[in-house]
């Protein structure tokens, strides 16, 4: 209580010196180096989140604080420009070709828009431009293979579900990898897992990552954990996704419409009977509508976009529709006080099939042969099959639905010259409900039930109402002294996130009900879970003649799910970074046409993961028995529980070579210090599991970020990029803990112990001994499920600044999965041939148990995620539309796999909600679909 | 005035918001569960921590029952996630399943040491009745610990008891609680535990003492499952479906146990009795006592009781009720058809009768007992063949209550996780299984089948009853010889 007095004194007193001064707008437009405007440059007012972006014929308008505010006008390819503005109310920026992108401004991790070059950590970001080439109507398919230093892997095909995002390996056995998420900083929802009372039909995870509203995103930033998170503290060592919108822009309205239609069709590439695609697979038609306008004056500007999407699915039993809007508003409140806001609304809808680990499950069970070898079935075999799992198809009935508000308000006020005082507040509203109506006549066509049976309907509900808060204030001064330059931020963070979930079941439903109702009995289970996260830091980032840069943080750090012995925690960033080609006697050795730049930088940070909530408190648990109250132990408890604390070291190089290259190499070494462990206790103290701040673990490894301007020249402009990263993670300790298990199944699992890396698969493999002879060597190393190596890469060439065609991808290599579905094959005979040696089998080693080890498989890949092309029409109809592109993309195009089955779809291994997720099953689910999409946009 | 005015605004604001911080306090949290006070020293609290131990015993059973089940040549693993380890005889300290097992043993024990030390004292409303069933089940967690282990920690990271000491604490604990209200089950669990420690004098006089009280009523204590509130997965704290049921009949579209064939008759045993209730398994039952008596009888040379005693038994298990259940969907086996024994004119061993047909409508399974032995067939045996007729209708009238894998001997070993964790007590050569050696010779085909679907016949490819007669001299099995 009293450190929450005092993180709240802070914030006041930073706010109660608001007050009003002058400020003057500025028009402008941006401009290429042959005067063809630049549309999506942003424009920022130094030092501040002020900022705009130029629209498609390169203009802009910005409200300014004064005639000495500067404009940082930065754009992907060109380099960074700053012009003071003065007594001009009209500027005009012409700007010039860059290889290097140190000038870019950044916000991530900072509070406020900086350059690259004077920060000591990796941010990427994924611009506009980039972004507006993906279809993808989720955000985690959207930054799919852009991002270089992080991968991103779907769990399934079929809507809605979970990913794994990871960039710098997993540094928490207790969570799972997900970064923490911000939509014009305000925090989201980021659960990338089934919820807690989430229903359970298979493998099929749902996520909240799915579903955050994705109108208007102007650009993405992500620094991936460590020694940047200072400002984030709590939960952000996974690093930080933030995601910026669009502002509307001074001037006549703008209005723009886009259409996307096209088909969804089943990937194939990973069938083990094609037969499987035509029995269950239909292509689907996907359509995406949006309209938007924007405008304002320069005290005041809106921007509205809305969309409607809908798909068939891939299969006759998938559907799903999406309805998102976003509004933004940012005004001039007066001459110091600038206000801005966005509200987004997104409702999602979709049907989902059994999936995975179910006998229900269609897919599963084609692949998994249930129904044998589907090659050596008759032609009507076949067709009554087709029939068989149409007519379950038609039955299921799985649906969710979910409704979303984003709300974001930024104020920010200028005290003077110097100091600028920001404020965010904001929220996020989740509610989804799941339901599944497990008719008689559902289950009796899956075989579960006798013909006509009438008392086994059964109706699940799962809702989950999610909400978090959360504030950021925080003071930034900058302040020039000689060749010194600070720049000083002082402030406080608080969320809160509140959690409130009910999962409903009710049996003997007699079929033609949808409502509980309707049964002869019901049950009802509810979960709750809040968590309140608040801390202070000070940040110092001073800055010595523009090239050398030092970077300090101190952040305390306090949270509600906290062991009662424990207060704040304090976190630490040193870091610095020195611009070497920047100086006179570099200049003089080696010339620009051969290095352009050379900034070294290096930096130590702590960053935490808190606690599960209420883990540290002792409790017992009333559960319902038959209609009685009947108690018993639940949670041991812990008061000494605190986050763990992750501690990296990094250094890094960013190089610009021959006007043509750049180059970013950095080596990162992480130890999670007091890792969130929860190791089973001795079998005889009969109590649950307690988690439990024992463990260590390291992960060390580097990221390489290759860019390339292949061809550039007026007409030609190709530009590649490539990014190579390599993690090497262990558990350096479990601290006495014995080996515990993180996902997974008993034959072959995913367990924590030392020496390993954390999730590694165990189970049972056989071995010869000096004989000759074969012999089964249990609970063996069998593989890693994070594979060490992989990246991203991609192609992008534009014509005449009127044609361009694109190809983004990524791989991976190194890491293992496991082939649950050629498991259940082999309870059928029908397994993969060759799958053991057959001297194997003929020794009497049958059991799966024993053969676990041979149904893991190296899970490499080089994967195409999207390809596409567009044409840029430019003003028609005498400038009556400004603006008409036509474009066509697939996603998920081409894949090169080393496994037999797919190494994305492996999300069966996560075990609890924002758990662990290592992945690693392949088991019963499809991949997601190819996707063939025409696009059409007209901006009027 | 106007700075003095905006002066006067902001330390208002200010006074409000603090005002306000006190009301919403941002770090108020409230974990919704139980705290420990608001159990102890409640009333009626004993009442609800019975429950609990109830619901407690029904975790425990699907932590022991499936292994045991799995382990005996009562039941092969065919197909599923179920321990296949178990199944081919191979008892590792490192199976989570073996670790699953004594954690729920001694989860139970814990539970009700809690209860007696904590809740019963502290609840003014607390009964003898409660007190016996406390004591109960602590005696329970004993005799659980006895049956399926040689030796294992009997306190919380605690000393190592070997199985006799268990078995004594069990029979001091169910002592105590009769003594606090007279019940049947406590006999009969005096009687198992004297059976097991070999005493044929004890297990008699225990043994009459349980028929004497049951005085004809055919006395069955059961374990309750509560499908509808159960939460989690299989291996939850929170697990209270049937699972054992799950495995022989819920999950239609799987095989997951098949049978003996010689016990097809008596499969499956549990299965759904509503869309909210699970079967009951009998935990203790007025039948044991007579197994135990007869089996005693006959190891004092008295064949003649011994098969009065066993002719009572078969007259009471005549009494029990049965269950018709149409089991066409799984069939024998729904997913290779054909390859086990699957309709009436099948022999096993040359004997008809013991095989259902299972596709022409329902059938009637016994739910409580059921044997396929008449008086008639127990008439002049005398020696190892009527020892082998007590065997045979032990593992028919005990089907899928966990009692086969202890006639034959089997016993797992503490695990990894407790060596590790209570490393002052366990030592590695209690992790070492010590099995019956005529078991693991054949490890790999204990349930195995020859089955001749043209000709009809089925033969049992080692007929374990048999074998645990042939080692009677043996610690492993046959307790009294």
């Amino acid at each position: 209580m009293r450190t929450t007095k005092a993180v709240l004194t802070l914030l006041l007193a930073l706010c109660v010196q608001l007050g009003f001064a002058q400020s003057r707008a500025v028009k402008g437009t941006v401009k290429g180096p042959g005067g063809e405007p630049i549309p999506g440059a942003s424009v920022i007012e130094k030092g501040t989140k002020n900022g705009t972006a130029s629209n498609a014929a390169g203009a802009f308008s910005i409200s300014v604080s004064g005639s000495d505010a500067v404009l940082v006008i930065s754009s992907l390819g060109f380099e960074t420009q700053e012009r003071r503005v003065g007594s001009d109310a009209t500027v005009d920026v012409y700007m010039k070709e860059s290889q290097e992108t140190l000038d870019e401004v950044v916000v991530t991790g900072q509070g406020v828009g900086v350059s690259r070059k004077r920060i000591s950590t990796t941010v990427s970001s994924i611009d506009s431009k980039e972004l507006k080439n993906s279809p993808a109507m989720q955000l985690d398919q959207l930054i799919q293979s852009k991002l270089p230093n992080a991968q991103i892997k779907l769990s399934s095909g079929q809507p809605g579900t979970a990913s794994i995002i990871r960039s710098r390996g997993p540094v928490s056995a207790n969570t799972n990898t997900t970064p923490v998420i911000m939509v014009d900083g305000i925090r989201v929802d980021n659960l990338n897992s089934n919820a807690a009372l989430g229903l359970n039909t298979g493998g099929a995870q749902s996520s909240a990552v799915a579903d955050i509203p994705m109108e208007d995103i102007d650009r993405i930033e992500y620094i991936p954990g460590g020694a940047a998170t200072t400002l984030y503290g709590a939960d952000a060592a996974n690093g930080v996704l933030q995601i910026f919108t669009k502002r509307g822009k001074a001037g006549k309205a703008s209005v723009f419409f886009e259409s996307q239609v096209g088909q969804m069709v089943g990937t194939a590439d990973f069938l083990r009977w094609d037969k499987t695609a035509d029995i269950i697979f239909q292509p689907g038609m996907v359509q995406n509508y949006r309209l938007g306008f924007s405008g304002g004056t320069d005290e005041f500007n809106y921007s509205f976009s809305g969309s409607l999407y809908q798909d068939d699915g891939f299969n006759s039993v998938n559907e799903q529709v999406r309805r998102n809007f976003r509004t933004t508003v940012a005004a001039r409140v007066s001459n110091r006080l600038r206000y801005s806001a966005s509200l987004a609304y997104s409702n999602s809808e979709f049907t989902r099939d059994y999936n995975a680990n179910t006998s229900f499950a269609r897919f599963g069970n084609l692949e998994g042969g249930s129904y044998g070898n589907l090659d050596s079935l008759s032609e009507k075999e076949i067709t009554d099959l087709t029939e068989q799992l149409q007519e379950e198809g038609d039955l299921t009935n799985i649906t969710e639905r979910v409704n979303r508000f984003n709300v974001a308000n930024n104020f920010t006020y200028d005290v003077n010259d110097k100091v600028i005082i920001s404020f965010d507040i904001g929220l996020d509203s989740r509610n989804s409900k799941q339901q599944e109506l497990g008719t008689n006549a559902v289950q009796i066509s899956k075989g579960a039930w006798a013909e006509g049976t009438t008392d086994q309907g059964y109706i699940s509900v799962s809702s989950r109402n999610f909400l978090v808060l959360s504030s950021n204030l925080n003071a930034n001064y900058e302040e020039n002294w000689g060749d010194f330059n600070f720049l000083t931020t002082v402030g406080g963070q608080v969320f809160r996130s509140n959690d409130y979930q009910t999962a409903i079941s009710a049996t003997g439903v007699p079929d033609g009900s949808e409502s509980i109702n309707n049964s002869a009995d019901q049950s009802v289970q509810d979960f709750y879970n809040t968590v309140t996260s608040y801390g202070i830091y000070v940040a110092e980032n001073v800055g010595w003649k523009d090239k050398i840069f030092l970077d300090l943080g101190l952040r305390f750090d306090g949270n509600t799910a906290f062991g009662e012995e424990i207060g704040l925690i304090p976190l630490l960033k040193l870091g610095a970074s020195y611009v070497i080609s920047d100086e006179k006697f570099f200049r003089d050795n080696i010339s620009k046409d051969y290095i352009t730049l050379m900034k070294f930088r290096g930096n130590y940070g702590e960053a935490t993961l808190f606690p599960t909530p209420f883990a540290n408190d002792l409790t017992f648990a009333a559960n319902p028995y038959n209609g009685l109250q009947s108690f018993a132990f639940a949670n041991p408890g812990n008061p000494n529980l605190q986050s763990e604390i992750a501690k990296t070291t990094e250094f890094g190089v960013d190089l610009g070579l021959f006007k043509r290259l750049t180059l970013s190499f950095t080596y990162y070494n992480t130890i999670t210090e007091g890792a969130l462990f929860t190791p089973p206790q001795a079998p005889s103290s009969g109590q649950a599991a307690q988690e439990t701040n024992v463990g260590e673990i390291s992960n060390t490894g580097y990221e390489i970020a290759l860019g390339a301007s292949i061809i550039s020249n007026e007409k030609h402009r190709l530009n590649g990029r490539v990014s190579y990263n390599y993690n090497k993670n262990e558990v350096v300790s479990t601290g006495g803990a014995p080996e515990f298990a993180v996902g997974g199944f008993t034959f072959l699992g995913s367990f924590v112990n030392a020496g390993q890396p954390l999730g590694y698969l165990r189970g049972a493999q056989v071995v010869q001994d000096a004989n000759g002879n074969y012999e089964v060597n249990r609970n063996a190393y069998l593989g890693t499920t994070f594979s060490p190596t992989f990246g991203t890469f991609g192609l992008d060439y534009t014509w005449n600044n009127k044609l361009s065609l694109f190809l983004n991808g990524d791989y991976q290599f190194g890491g293992q999965g496991v082939n649950v579905d050629d498991v259940l094959r082999y309870f059928g005979g029908v397994n993969d041939e060759d799958r053991f040696p057959q001297a194997v089998i003929d020794g009497g080693i049958t059991s799966f148990f024993d053969l676990a080890g041979y149904w893991v498989e190296d899970a490499n890949y080089v994967k195409v995620r999207t390809i596409g092309a567009e044409y840029n029409f430019g003003n028609l109809l005498d400038s009556r539309i400004k603006n008409l592109r036509i474009g066509f993309t697939v996603q998920n195009a081409f894949n090169w796999v080393s496994s037999s089955f797919d190494p994305d779809v492996t999300g069966s291994g996560i075990s609890s909600q924002g758990g662990f997720a290592g992945g690693g099953f392949g088991f019963g689910t499809e991949s997601a679909p190819r996707i063939y999409l025409g696009s059409l946009r007209v901006n009027l | 005035m106007k700075k003095i005015i905006s002066k006067i605004s902001i330390l208002a604001a200010s006074a409000l918001v603090f005002a306000g911080c006190e009301a919403i306090d941002p770090t108020n949290v409230v974990n919704p569960n139980l705290s420990e006070d608001a159990l102890v020293g409640q009333p009626n609290s004993a009442e609800a921590w019975y429950w609990g131990m109830e619901r407690q015993l029904a975790v425990t059973a699907n932590n022991n029952l499936i292994i045991s089940e799995i382990v005996s040549d009562n039941y092969v693993n065919t197909q599923t996630f179920f321990n296949q380890f178990l199944d081919g005889l191979n008892v590792d300290y490192q199976d989570d399943d073996v670790d699953d097992s004594q954690f729920h043993i001694a989860r139970l024990r814990e539970m009700s040491i809690f209860g007696l030390e904590e809740i019963l004292p502290n609840d003014a409303n607390a009964t003898d009745v409660q007190r016996s069933e406390f004591l109960f089940f602590r005696a329970l967690s004993h005799l659980l610990a006895g049956m399926y282990y040689q030796e294992l920690p009997g306190s919380a990271g605690g000393a190592v008891l070997s199985r006799e000491v268990h078995l004594d604490a069990a029979i001091q604990y169910f002592t105590e609680s009769n003594d606090a209200n007279a019940n049947v089950g406590a006999l009969i669990g005096i009687a198992r535990a004297q059976y097991l420690k070999g005493d044929a004098v004890a297990a008699i006089s225990a043994a009459d003492a349980a028929i004497t009280a049951d005085a004809g009523a055919g006395f069955v204590r059961y374990i309750t499952f509560d499908p509808q509130n159960s939460r989690g997965n299989s291996n939850s704290n929170n697990y209270t479906v049937n699972s054992l049921q799950d495995a022989l009949y819920d999950r239609g579209s799987f095989d997951d146990l098949q049978p003996l064939p010689s016990l097809d008759f008596l499969d499956p045993k549990f299965v759904v009795v509503s869309g909210n209730e699970d079967s009951k398994i009998p935990l203790l039952k007025i039948e044991e006592a007579h197994l135990i008596k007869a089996e005693a009888q006959q190891s004092q040379g008295s064949d003649g009781d011994a098969i009065n005693t066993l002719t009572d038994l078969i007259g009471l298990v005549a009494t029990r009720p049965t269950i018709t259940v149409d089991d066409g969907a799984e069939d024998r086996t729904e997913r290779e058809p054909g390859s086990r024994p699957d309709s009436t004119d099948i022999t096993v061993d040359g004997i008809a009768g013991l095989v259902l047909y299972r596709g022409g409508g329902a059938v009637t399974i016994p739910s409580v007992s059921g044997t396929s032995y008449t008086a008639a067939d127990l008439a002049g045996l005398s020696g190892d063949a009527l020892l082998d007729a007590i065997y045979r209708i032990r593992q028919q009238v005990f089907i899928g209550e966990g009692m086969r894998s202890v006639d034959m001997g089997i016993t797992y070993v503490i695990s990894q996780n407790e060596q590790l964790l209570n490393t002052a007590n366990v030592s590695a050569d209690m992790t070492v299984p010590d099995l019956p050696p005529f078991l693991v010779s054949i490890k790999d085909n204990i349930d195995g089948i020859s089955y001749d679907e043209v000709a009809r016949t089925c033969t049992i490819d080692n007929d374990i009853t048999a074998i645990i007669v042939s080692q009677k001299a043996t610690d492993y099995v046959c307790p009294f010889h």
